[in-house]
């Protein structure tokens, strides 16, 4: 087996070691269950509070817009926050990241893996959520069903926004190692700054003008358009109509690909740039937490 | 007597120490306690308003988004803190002073709350600024007063939340982030109470925010409480009291378990 | 007049449960079995063994941190268990290789933070930390943030918060890990001199030195596997190794068996062993001043002393004796 492959294979196992073996099975089901959970119960709550005050003006698609949407999402802050706490933890809680970059294995891969556990958990409670959420509200099982799921697109998404995520996973986790404990609100701050403008709960035709254009300059936003409308179909209702509502499944799937593979080549030079600056200022051992 | 108050003021004000000063020393948390909490916020704030609710529930988000900041100081800057402790072997020399745990903890709640109170008040400000949102108090002497109670009651329950976790290790860290979500939901962070059945909002009531945050909408947007101002007011201070108290007791009997387990000094879980 | 006594325990146990598994076959492990001490105010006792002996478990006892499975332990006559609030204001404990301390405060924040829980006014404080810096030559690093600091610079840190508190008792767990050999030497210079010059505190240290066991401690105490091996002045400890003082003498060749040296009074044992280039003598005496008797049969003799040395048994020696390995033939992790 080569050093990546083997590197993968083993930081996979110590990711999963880490992410899972604090606690009994029952309870661990429930910890990865609960965030997502009730993450979503919180936009239905929103839905109902928001659809009473206004006598039913909110339209019922809206629900499952935002339930979809907000299930897939997950997996975008459990990988890229994945990472850099990987990096941050290996560093300054175990102390143990210098022993990893001197060794043979291979960083990058060592860091993928590491996040492969918590994108297992995230994918896991995403379709948990997902079941819940259809069997509990009508609206969402109706939106589900409405229309055949398009299989074949939903694969493409998932298998594109895998890269996706760990790209920007290994970006994010890249900047880190130049960063003191705070560079872990970096990537809190970037799924904050994505979950805002990637169109996550809401239609991007909300925003601004000027923020749209950079809504669309991100690569989420296509992703999660596709998978939305792998699962949803485009959606009736004027109020959900956005910037990418005429875009056909086939250009959201070009326009994911192509700013993947450009993210791709930039996150391979940003990686290496970013560890040998490490390197140079001896920040792969440092301690710099209060 | 007065050298026992003088023994816990000055462990108070030396524990807050690090925290106040690490304010000016790391001034990276302008952007992650100030800058970047504003996003979720600004995210809930679209979304009423791409469903075209009231503007006064685009306040309730603010509001929200401000006595959270309050919440994850509790839960990550006073339970899982001794978790960093204890890591870093703070925390024996702590247990082993003469200066008690609760002082240890006052002045954590302290240091942490300055620093939440700026990041707070400057989601309340962008939030007012960005989406203009009406904020016309009642009375700002009772604004003042129920939020003060509010943090009173919030930070007891911190620190037997802190003393909690003197049993756990890492397990901890995640039952401190399990908790961080639900908690989100059952208070009403961003809606109105009135969406839950009863029981539900009842239950709820138990954790201070609920209580709190209610209170203050009513005071803030002359919103519809789910329970009168006064009953929440009186619901604040009682918790304040039996929090505190369960905080002292459950932190004596906790470090006696955790000295008996051998937990105090376990590291690298 | 007996000493008062600043620490005693009285059959002290500690048992860590634990369920039998594959990594952990024993099950129960126990870190103190039955251990009883006196040390007597003003002592420096020493606590010797290997890692995983027991050594650190008994100071948190001792400290409070850790409750005793059975038995009991008092320090200044207060029960560590029922009146760990009155042990506390006069305790203090220094580890070797910690590195606690906020990052974020520099070296003199981080020493105050410490005096104010131990309720010190500020102005002892201020003094006390110049001082205790000027002793362990971190005056110029006392606005340093403790991250910049170096792990030996940490421990000498470390090592001034035990005595900023002027506690009456104090605890070393391993003080000079992670220091260099002048900052050692000086830390053990300091030790010796600030009980001199404070008669009533008592000092509790552990280590796996042998030499610094033995150049500090008025006594101590082996232990291994949670028991008490031996307790006793070091001297008295070698003593029982080596009855009678033992010494080498090198000789230059020629003697032809003459020095017939086991006939003198008051030598034990004479073994000759011839080499090349000398004789190499082991004498062993009743007492030292036969040594004198010893020299001057060798003049006689027409030899000539190349070197002449006494030797000691080591306490590894002793060690060896009372359990019947050495120090690293013990794999234990520390606890």
């Amino acid at each position: 087996m080569k050093l990546p492959q083997k590197t993968l294979r083993w930081a996979t196992w110590l990711g999963w070691q880490l992410e899972s073996n604090w606690t009994e099975p029952w309870l661990f089901l429930i910890y990865v269950l609960v965030k997502p959970l009730t993450s979503s119960l919180l936009l239905v709550c929103m839905y109902y509070a928001a659809r009473t005050a206004t006598a039913g003006a909110v339209p019922v698609e809206f629900l499952p817009y935002m339930y979809v949407s907000n299930a897939c999402y997950m997996l975008v802050g459990a990988v890229m926050f994945g990472m850099s706490y990987a990096v941050i933890s290996d560093r300054e809680h175990y102390r143990m990241l210098k022993y990893i970059y001197i060794s043979p294995g291979h960083l990058q891969t060592y860091f993928v893996g590491r996040a492969v556990a918590g994108a297992a958990q995230a994918l896991l409670g995403g379709f948990l959520n997902l079941a819940i959420g259809a069997a509990a509200f009508p609206e969402v099982r109706n939106a589900l069903t409405r229309q055949p799921t398009e299989w074949g697109w939903l694969l493409f998404y998932m298998g594109i926004g895998t890269i996706l995520l760990i790209v920007l996973g290994l970006i994010l986790a890249a900047a880190v190692l130049n960063m003191a404990r705070q560079g872990m609100f970096l990537s809190e701050g970037i799924a904050g700054i994505l979950y805002l403008l990637c169109g996550v709960v809401f239609p991007l035709a909300v925003l601004p003008k000027f923020l749209q254009y950079v809504s669309l300059a991100l690569p989420p936003t296509y992703w999660l358009e596709g998978m939305r409308r792998s699962l949803l179909g485009t959606p009736p209702e004027a109020m959900l109509q956005g910037p990418l509502s005429s875009w056909s499944q086939g250009e959201i799937a070009l326009a994911v690909t192509g700013s993947t593979l450009l993210l791709g080549l930039f996150g391979i030079w940003f990686f290496h740039w970013s560890e040998r600056r490490a390197w140079r200022r001896g920040r792969i051992e440092e301690t710099t937490g209060a | 007597m007065r050298a026992s108050i003088g023994l816990f003021l000055r462990t108070m004000a030396a524990r807050a120490y690090p925290r106040i000063i690490g304010m000016r020393r790391q001034p990276s948390w302008v952007i992650h306690e100030a800058i970047l909490p504003i996003l979720s916020v600004a995210s809930f704030a679209y979304v009423y308003r791409a469903m075209r609710a009231p503007e006064e529930y685009v306040g309730f988000v603010i509001l929200g988004g401000a006595m959270t900041a309050f919440w994850l100081n509790v839960l990550w800057s006073m339970g899982a803190q001794l978790y960093w402790e204890r890591s870093s072997g703070n925390l024996e020399l702590y247990i082993m002073a003469p200066g008690s745990m609760m002082a240890v903890l006052a002045g954590m709640a302290l240091g942490g709350m300055i620093l939440t109170c700026v990041r707070a008040s400057v989601i309340m400000g962008a939030g007012i600024l960005l989406f203009q949102v009406p904020f016309a108090p009642t009375s700002w002497s009772m604004l003042i007063f129920t939020f003060l109670l509010t943090l009173l009651a919030l930070y007891g329950l911190g620190m037997m939340f802190a003393s909690v976790f003197l049993l756990w290790g890492r397990e901890a860290w995640h039952i401190v982030n399990l908790f961080q979500e639900p908690v989100y939901l059952l208070t009403g962070m961003n809606f109105p109470l009135k969406v839950f059945p009863t029981f539900l909002a009842t239950t709820a009531a138990l954790i201070p925010l609920t209580a709190g945050m209610d209170a203050l909408r009513q005071i803030l947007f002359k919103a519809e409480g789910f329970w009168p101002l006064e009953v929440e007011i009186s619901l604040l201070g009682g918790l304040s009291i039996v929090f505190l108290f369960l905080a002292k007791r459950l932190l004596a009997y906790l470090e006696r378990l955790a000295r008996e387990e051998g937990r105090l000094t376990v590291k690298w879980q | 007049m007996t000493q008062p006594l600043a620490i005693r325990t009285e059959n002290l146990s500690r048992v860590y449960r634990g369920k039998k598994r594959k990594t952990n076959p024993a099950g129960d492990l126990i870190a103190l079995d039955q251990v009883s001490l006196d040390v007597r105010e003003g002592e420096l006792f020493g606590l010797l063994g290997p890692n995983g002996a027991g050594k650190t478990t008994l100071i948190k006892i001792l400290t409070t941190l850790l409750a005793p499975t059975s038995g009991t332990a008092w320090v200044d006559g207060k029960d560590v268990v029922t009146e760990a609030e009155s042990v506390r204001p006069l305790i203090n404990m220094v580890s070797g290789g910690e590195s606690c301390g906020y990052g974020v405060l520099n070296v003199r924040e981080n020493l105050w933070l410490f005096t104010q829980i131990y309720g010190v006014s500020n102005a002892d404080a201020k003094s006390r930390i110049d001082e205790m810096l000027q002793i362990v030559g971190l005056g110029d690093k006392a606005s340093t943030k403790v991250s910049h600091l170096s792990t030996g610079q940490r421990q000498k840190m470390n090592f001034c918060r035990g005595f900023i508190t002027d506690p009456k008792i104090l605890f070393l767990d391993e003080p000079t890990l992670g220091l260099d050999v002048n900052a050692a030497r000086s830390i053990r210079q300091f030790l010796k001199k600030w009980l001199a010059e404070r008669g009533n505190r008592t000092l509790l240290l552990t280590t796996h030195y042998m030499m610094e066991a033995d150049e500090l401690c008025d006594r101590l105490a082996i232990i291994d596997k949670g028991k008490v091996l031996a307790c006793d002045t070091p001297a008295n400890l070698k003593r029982r190794v080596q009855e009678h003082p033992l010494f080498t003498i090198s000789l230059t060749p020629g003697t032809n068996g003459a020095l017939a040296l086991d006939r003198l009074p008051g030598v034990h044992q004479a073994i000759e062993t011839p080499g090349p280039t000398a004789i190499e003598v082991k004498v062993s005496l009743a007492e030292e001043s036969a040594i004198g008797a010893v020299v001057q049969r060798v003049v006689e003799c027409g030899s000539r002393i190349l070197s002449l040395n006494k030797t000691e048994p080591t306490l590894e020696d002793v060690f060896i004796e009372l359990v019947g390995h050495g120090f690293n033939d013990n794999g234990e992790q520390g606890t």
